[in-house]
């Protein structure tokens, strides 16, 4: 089961489907989100909208994961999941879904040039699936929730028991369609974070700014390439940017409900990825500040975040006695030590911080490799030239937030990936000096209105650029396979075993962590938590190698500190080297080699 | 700032600088497939 789909027809099935499963998610949230009763006259247009979804999308995922937890999970089991909310979702009669307001007369170009940008970023997600994390644990935990049949731990893995909210809808799209609809769950994410941006800027700073705030977070390379891969981290900035904008709104309007809808919002981040925890904990002192310590708001708060994220931190306490497994290892006595920050970033102190958003813009490499791109760098510092007369409480607050919550981001880990709900907030100030640059009018206005443009062009020629590669495999003239050869590293490798290995034949995966195209049922894998099993029985992994006796082994040659056991097989004659092929990923090139135990 | 012509001064330089800076550090070694 390797689930490669791609080419015209499957495309447009997945994009169907995504479509369907969204208006389901979206009419059984709108159901949902009666039960919260948020008073009428406190959410925007569009609004109600947003919030059904995220609470469709939460509550389809908590299914999901409660089902595979339980029952026998398959396909069949999953159309039957979709059907349910099919039927809560069916509406009742005078609803309106959603509506926008776009009265500013520029709006029909911003409009075209986002709806552009959505198209790219699509044509870009329907590539048969690469992508570090997503092929080592986003896609491939859901495979194996599928192929085993249950959704539970998966022995001797780092993440199968994370908060794993998003990876529930890949294993839904896994299951009935196959990795195309995975990865455009995760794109859907990023036209969804731009609707929030539009709902959060419409309450801090206007509707001008509103559009503009969507179409800057839409132009940002690092939201745009990462809505081409099944990662998680456009559902977090979704999540955690609904939770500031339930925030505003209570501030706003100070109804009870939106402490519980603002929690659950921060429970959906929490539940999609370890982060969100850190945006929760950020918000509840907020919250605590902002309405003195009413313990009846923190309740409704932390009622939110448990109900819908508790669960994942419940699990992972039930299965291996840790609930964020496997840090704080001292604290919980499972886990190891595992640091999330390594090779990343350009220093830990306060001048690094001060310099955070000029490093990141200029030294992509340090943060990860991707870009954030210059548009937040030349509109913010010119917040200096339009200083308001006085800043209202919500945006003083939602600043407080962006610099807190960035700081501890800064202090966890400086992947810039990490920072798209950051970036979410930095469109909003940014389409805010932009209006008031506008409104200056004369050679500023031009000047402003100038450089936009220039950017526009620029991001577009980046995302054109960045298609390169996949038009060909989107058209149906390129075969999943001969891409996947071509732009996946461990492709070639899997092939080969796909072609050799026997049924009941053993397989070791000695070095390459990106395991999703693997075709071998029961593939042992060297890991951490492997080595810890095998140090506290007093043996190592070529104790462990030599002993199960494998009858392949795939060793990645350049990757450091594992054990080149097989190498040492190989001269003692027990394995001869059956394949061997190199590859290039930049900035560096891999050498593989598949041994085969000599019979 | 009520001066519009410094203000537009300024932002032209500022501008300029971010974008010249951004076009060399990135843009540039990107195209030349350096990072």
């Amino acid at each position: 089961m390797n689930f490669i789909t791609s080419g015209p027809v499957a495309s447009i099935w997945a994009s169907v489907l995504l479509a369907a499963i969204m208006l389901i998610a979206a009419g059984a949230g709108r159901r949902l989100l009666g039960l919260v009763r948020i008073p009428d006259g406190v959410f925007l247009p569009s609004e109600a909208g947003l919030y059904s979804l995220m609470l469709g999308l939460t509550s389809l995922s908590l299914a999901i994961l409660i089902i595979g937890w339980l029952v026998f999970l398959n396909a069949a089991v999953l159309w039957a999941v979709l059907a349910v909310f099919g039927l809560l979702a069916v509406p009742r009669r005078g609803t309106r879904f959603f509506k926008f307001d776009f009265k500013p007369p520029s709006s029909r170009l911003i409009l075209t040039v986002i709806a552009l940008i959505l198209f790219l970023s699509w044509l870009q997600a329907l590539a048969p699936a690469i992508g570090m994390d997503a092929l080592s644990y986003h896609l491939e935990h859901p495979r194996q929730f599928l192929m085993r049949h249950r959704i539970g731990y998966v022995p001797y893995t780092r993440e199968s028991l994370w908060a794993y909210q998003t990876e529930m809808l890949f294993t839904l799209g896994l299951g009935i369609q196959g990795a195309t609809l995975a990865v455009l769950f995760h794109w859907a994410y990023y036209p969804l974070t731009a609707w929030g941006m539009y709902v959060l800027a419409m309450r801090l700073a206007g509707p001008r700014a509103a559009l503009r705030a969507a179409l800057f977070f839409m132009l940002t390379p690092v939201a745009f390439a990462q809505s081409g891969y099944a990662y998680v981290d456009l559902a977090l900035a979704f999540y955690t940017l609904l939770s500031v904008n339930a925030f505003v709104a209570f501030s706003q309007d100070e109804a009870p409900s939106l402490a519980l809808l603002c929690g659950l919002a921060a429970g959906a981040a929490a539940g999609t990825k370890y982060l969100g925890l850190a945006s929760a904990i950020v918000l509840a002192v907020l919250l605590a500040v902002r309405f003195r310590f009413r313990p009846g708001i923190l309740a409704r708060f932390l009622a939110g975040c448990a109900l819908a994220g508790g669960i994942w931190y419940l699990r992972s306490w039930i299965v291996i006695g840790n609930p964020v497994y496997p840090f704080f290892r001292k604290f919980f006595g499972s886990g190891f030590d595992f640091d999330i920050a390594a090779n990343v970033g350009m220093g830990s102190g306060l001048r690094s911080f001060a310099l955070l958003l000029w490093r990141m813009t200029m030294h992509p490499m340090a943060f990860g490799g991707q870009m954030l791109g210059p548009l937040f760098l030349l509109f913010l510092p010119c917040v200096f030239l339009v200083w308001p007369r006085r800043w209202t409480r919500e945006a003083a607050f939602t600043i407080v937030f962006g610099v807190f919550y960035t700081f501890l981001l800064f202090k966890l880990s400086q992947h810039l990936r990490f920072y798209l709900s950051i970036a979410a907030l930095l469109s909003v100030g940014s389409a805010w000096v932009f209006c008031r640059l506008r409104e200056a009018r004369g050679w500023v206005a031009a000047i402003a209105a100038g450089a936009l443009a220039a950017l526009v062009v620029l991001h577009l020629g980046i995302f054109t650029y960045r298609l390169r590669s996949v038009w060909r495999v989107d058209a149906g003239l390129e075969s999943a396979r001969a891409y996947l050869e071509a732009h996946e590293r461990s492709f070639r490798a899997y092939e080969f075993l796909q072609e050799r290995v026997k049924p009941g034949e053993t397989f070791f995966n000695d070095g390459e962590v990106r395991y999703f195209y693997n075709p071998v049922p029961g593939m042992a894998f060297s890991c951490t938590p492997l080595k810890i099993a095998l140090k506290s029985r007093g043996l190592t992994i070529s104790d462990y190698v030599k002993r199960q006796g494998f009858d392949y082994i795939l060793y990645e040659a350049d990757e450091g500190g594992w054990d080149p056991v097989v190498r040492e097989l190989a001269k003692a004659g027990v394995y001869r080297l059956a394949y061997q092929y190199d590859f290039y990923e930049k900035p560096a090139s891999f050498h593989y080699e598949v041994y085969q135990k000599v019979k | 700032m009520k001066n519009k012509t410094l203000q537009a001064v300024l932002l032209a330089v500022w501008f300029a600088a971010v974008l010249g800076w951004y076009a060399i550090s990135v843009l540039v070694p990107k195209l030349q497939g350096k990072i």
